[in-house]
């Protein structure tokens, strides 16, 4: 009996060893799909993740420039030039808002620099008030009246752009609404650094977190790939078509209404996701990317069905004519179109890419079976 | 009353059982604390998936369930230590059961298991050795309980084991290795073994050596002489899976369950090499069992046989419908994921809806519910509900749901032109559950 509990115990330990021992020294040869999952981690952060950062920093201290530069000289020309500069941010934004994951994630600093839609109420009382506004004030402030979506409402506040120049130059308060937009996209851009250093010190954590748990990196990857498809579908098309108050199509529920950049941000989205599944950032290197670990365990053919569903969606967007609102006035089966083409897409991640590589599409651990 | 007399054995084994499970399980509800499942579980969301016939079962303000968790731990932990035991028992029991029952989109097999061996466990004297109790009530202390006491804890196991083997009988785990070929290449990141993931041949040897494993290992630890190596094999497996698929509680349990098999012999045996010693217990030829008693057991066990087979009569493709699926030990059988939303249209102005369920429910019910016919039926009954508060009385709801099962392509899984509130009773909703297409 005693060599039974010996043997018993010491097998039990070289079970137990092997389970949690090191895993360092894990090599292209003995593993891999644990290979490709970190070439394509590595891709995805190497060549759009931390460019996109990048380009995000640039973009929003270029705006900031702008509405400097606006706030001493408040001219037609200059609002031009800053409204085109917002939009630049706006795009690159939208590429990069994908990637709401892990330490970025916790940290919720997605929601200060885009959170919709914007309380316009509170940016007002802000700007009628008598506290003084700069950076600091607004960092104290909630993330709905601050960000992209409240530089919008200032930049974009009516269709007329005579108007919109009176509110910053004639209007009561006029020069504490140019104030609170330059501390708008002072705090913006400082949240676009914090994000890239965030981006920049998780980057071996992301990247070597190659395991199928909830805290692995491309489970994480696959859960963000279905939020943003769900946001689409539910709040970016469902609410503005009217699927939560019986069919009243509601053009203040688009985001981006005002500036009418609703359909570029779905294009943006759009080309993110594509991206982001096919590992295609970069011309001159390997597009590692979820094709590439279907083909591996063996389901290349979901990857066809989902590509089949891009180039629709591509194509169904590039048909519309004007802006998404005057898509969504004058034609707004197109809209029932593409938000069906887009819960198509979202089933075949949510449902079929996740039930192929055994995707946890869940927040908490499990506690058994 | 009349009784019938049953061999009688030594308490040693019976009472190891009750602390190893009663340690456990109070680890298990300060885990589950912890975790910051009370809140997940019972008390964020705002709708609860309650089983047929248990309706009422709802849960309280979040400080009364943590109340009621620590009721359940710490009565584990005085059936750990023999501390007023039956009475600890019961409140297991109940405080177990309740909270089992709040919320079907949590069912997990172990949870059942549990509720049953906690009931098994108020029908014996497993407090009568090694026991607070024996030190308070000292007349109680013995060496020996009727056969029947251990028994019934070992056929409870053999039962969760070999249906759980039956299960697995079945073309998707033995002809395609799934859903074990999708999971185990999931983790090859796993040190040392890994690399064996990558092969197709490792999953099918996984799903035939489990398959074999649950079906033959209840005999191998029945039998004296194959029990060492049972036991060995119940370690290795259960670790294994625990390290493979993260799942909690579950292994532990059948690996601490399954002490119940080991003889007094056996402990002693365990005792002496950690230089322990026990007594030589002498026991009694026979002792008696009331026949009120045995008769229960037999219907008891009874229920155990028939019941978890009930869908072969109900669907014939359990997998799919899972219509018969729960309590039937279909352990870590299918990877299964879904997606359904829901129209909803007035037919007075023919207005119509279209609900996102994930905005109304918790993640573990929206990925639960996507897929179990039943809980697509009650969340149409709570939509019902919602609008007829909102003044739409007169309504339709249809639901449009995609299911994918062990790596097949998404396909639509509720009849999608079925009005569901025509559907008038939970289970006809499986009438409406749209074939499998391989």
């Amino acid at each position: 009996m005693k060599k039974t509990i010996t043997r018993i115990g010491s097998l039990l330990c070289i079970v137990l060893l092997c389970i949690h021992c090191d895993d360092r020294g894990i090599t292209e040869d003995t593993y891999l799909i644990g290979y490709q999952r970190t070439q394509q981690l590595e891709n995805v952060y190497v060549n759009e993740i931390l460019p996109l950062s990048t380009a995000f920093v640039l973009k929003t201290g270029q705006l900031a420039t702008a509405i400097a530069t606006f706030k001493t000289t408040t001219t037609v020309d200059h609002l031009t030039i800053v409204r085109t500069r917002w939009i630049e941010a706006l795009k690159v934004w939208k590429r990069l808002e994908l990637y709401n994951l892990g330490t970025v994630e916790d940290r919720f600093i997605h929601y200060e620099i885009n959170r919709w839609a914007t309380n316009t109420v509170l940016i007002n009382n802000y700007i009628t008030g008598t506290d003084g506004i700069d950076e600091s004030f607004i960092r104290s402030k909630g993330s709905s009246s601050k960000g992209i979506s409240a530089m919008e409402y200032l930049l974009f506040s009516d269709e007329d752009t005579d108007k919109v120049m009176a509110s910053f130059t004639q209007q009561a308060n006029h020069t504490r609404r140019i104030k609170y937009l330059l501390a708008l996209s002072n705090d913006l851009h400082t949240k676009a650094t914090e994000l890239k250093n965030i981006w920049v010190q998780d980057k071996e954590q992301f990247i070597n977190a190659i395991e199928n748990g909830t805290s692995g990196s491309q489970n994480q990857l696959t859960n963000a790939l279905i939020s943003l498809l769900e946001e689409i579908i539910i709040k970016k098309l469902g609410n503005p078509l009217g699927n939560n108050s019986g069919g009243t199509v509601a053009i203040s529920e688009l985001e981006a209404y005002r500036s009418e950049t609703s359909l570029a941000i779905l294009q943006e989205h759009l080309i993110a996701l594509k991206r982001c599944y096919f590992g295609d950032f970069k011309e001159d290197s390997i597009k590692w990317g979820y094709d590439n670990y279907l083909l591996l365990i063996g389901n290349e053919h979901l990857t066809i069905r989902v590509l089949d569903v891009f180039n629709e969606l591509d194509a169904l967007l590039t048909s519309f004519e004007g802006s998404l609102k005057n898509e969504l006035v004058s034609n707004p089966t197109n809209i029932v179109k593409l938000r069906k083409k887009f819960t198509d897409l979202l089933v075949l991640i949510k449902v079929d890419l996740a039930n192929t590589i055994g995707a946890t599409v869940t927040i908490s651990d499990n506690d058994g079976d | 009353m009349q009784h019938t007399r049953f061999k009688s054995t030594s308490i040693l084994p019976l009472v190891m059982f009750r602390i190893a499970f009663g340690f456990l399980m109070c680890f298990s509800m300060f885990r589950f604390m912890y975790m910051g499942w009370i809140e997940d579980a019972y008390t964020h969301p705002t709708f609860h998936f309650t089983y047929h016939f248990f309706d009422w079962v709802t849960p309280f303000s979040t400080n009364t369930m943590y109340a009621i968790v620590t009721l359940c731990g710490l009565s584990a932990l005085c059936i750990g230590i023999g501390f007023l035991y039956r009475i600890s028992t019961l409140l297991f029991f109940i405080s177990f059961t309740y909270l089992e029952l709040i919320e079907k989109s949590w069912y997990l097999n172990h949870y059942y298991f549990v509720s049953l061996v906690a009931f098994l466990l108020l029908l014996v004297p497993a407090n009568r050795y090694f026991a607070v109790d024996t030190k308070l009530f000292q007349k109680i202390k013995t060496h020996t309980v009727p056969a029947w006491t251990l028994l019934i804890f070992k056929l409870q196991l053999s039962v969760v084991y070999f249906y759980g083997g039956i299960a697995k009988l079945k073309s998707d785990w033995l002809l395609d290795a799934q859903p074990l070929t999708i999971w185990l290449k999931a983790r090859t990141d796993l040190p040392l073994l890994g690399w064996l993931f990558e092969y197709d041949l490792t999953a099918y040897v996984f799903s035939w050596s489990g398959m074999l494993y649950d079906i033959s290992i209840p005999f191998l630890l029945f039998y004296k002489k194959s029990r060492p190596l049972a036991y060995l094999l119940v370690v290795v497996f259960h670790v294994l899976t625990h390290a493979l698929f993260h799942i909690g509680m579950f292994p532990w349990l059948m690996i601490f369950g399954s002490l119940v098999f080991l003889s007094h012999q056996e402990w002693i045996q365990i005792f002496s090499f950690f230089k322990l010693q026990l007594p030589e217990f002498t026991t009694r030829t026979s002792q008696k069992i009331p026949k009120t008693l045995l008769l229960f057991l037999y219907l008891f066990f009874g229920f155990q046989f028939i019941f978890p087979l009930r869908h072969h009569v109900l669907s014939n493709n359990v997998l799919w419908t899972e219509h018969g699926l729960r309590f039937s030990w279909h352990v870590m059988i299918s990877e299964k994921n879904g997606f359904t939303e829901f129209e909803i249209i007035d037919k007075n102005s023919s207005k119509i809806w279209i609900d996102s369920p994930s905005l109304n429910l918790s993640t573990i019910q929206e990925k639960q519910f996507s897929f179990q016919p039943d809980m697509i039926w009650q969340y149409a009954q709570y939509l019902k509900k919602e609008y007829h508060n909102k003044g739409y009385p007169n309504i339709e709801i249809y639901a449009h749901s995609k299911v994918a099962l062990n790596g097949r392509a998404s396909q639509p899984f509720i009849n999608p032109k079925q009005d569901l509130l025509k559907v008038t009773h939970i289970n006809h909703i499986y009438k409406h559950v749209l074939p499998l297409r391989e």
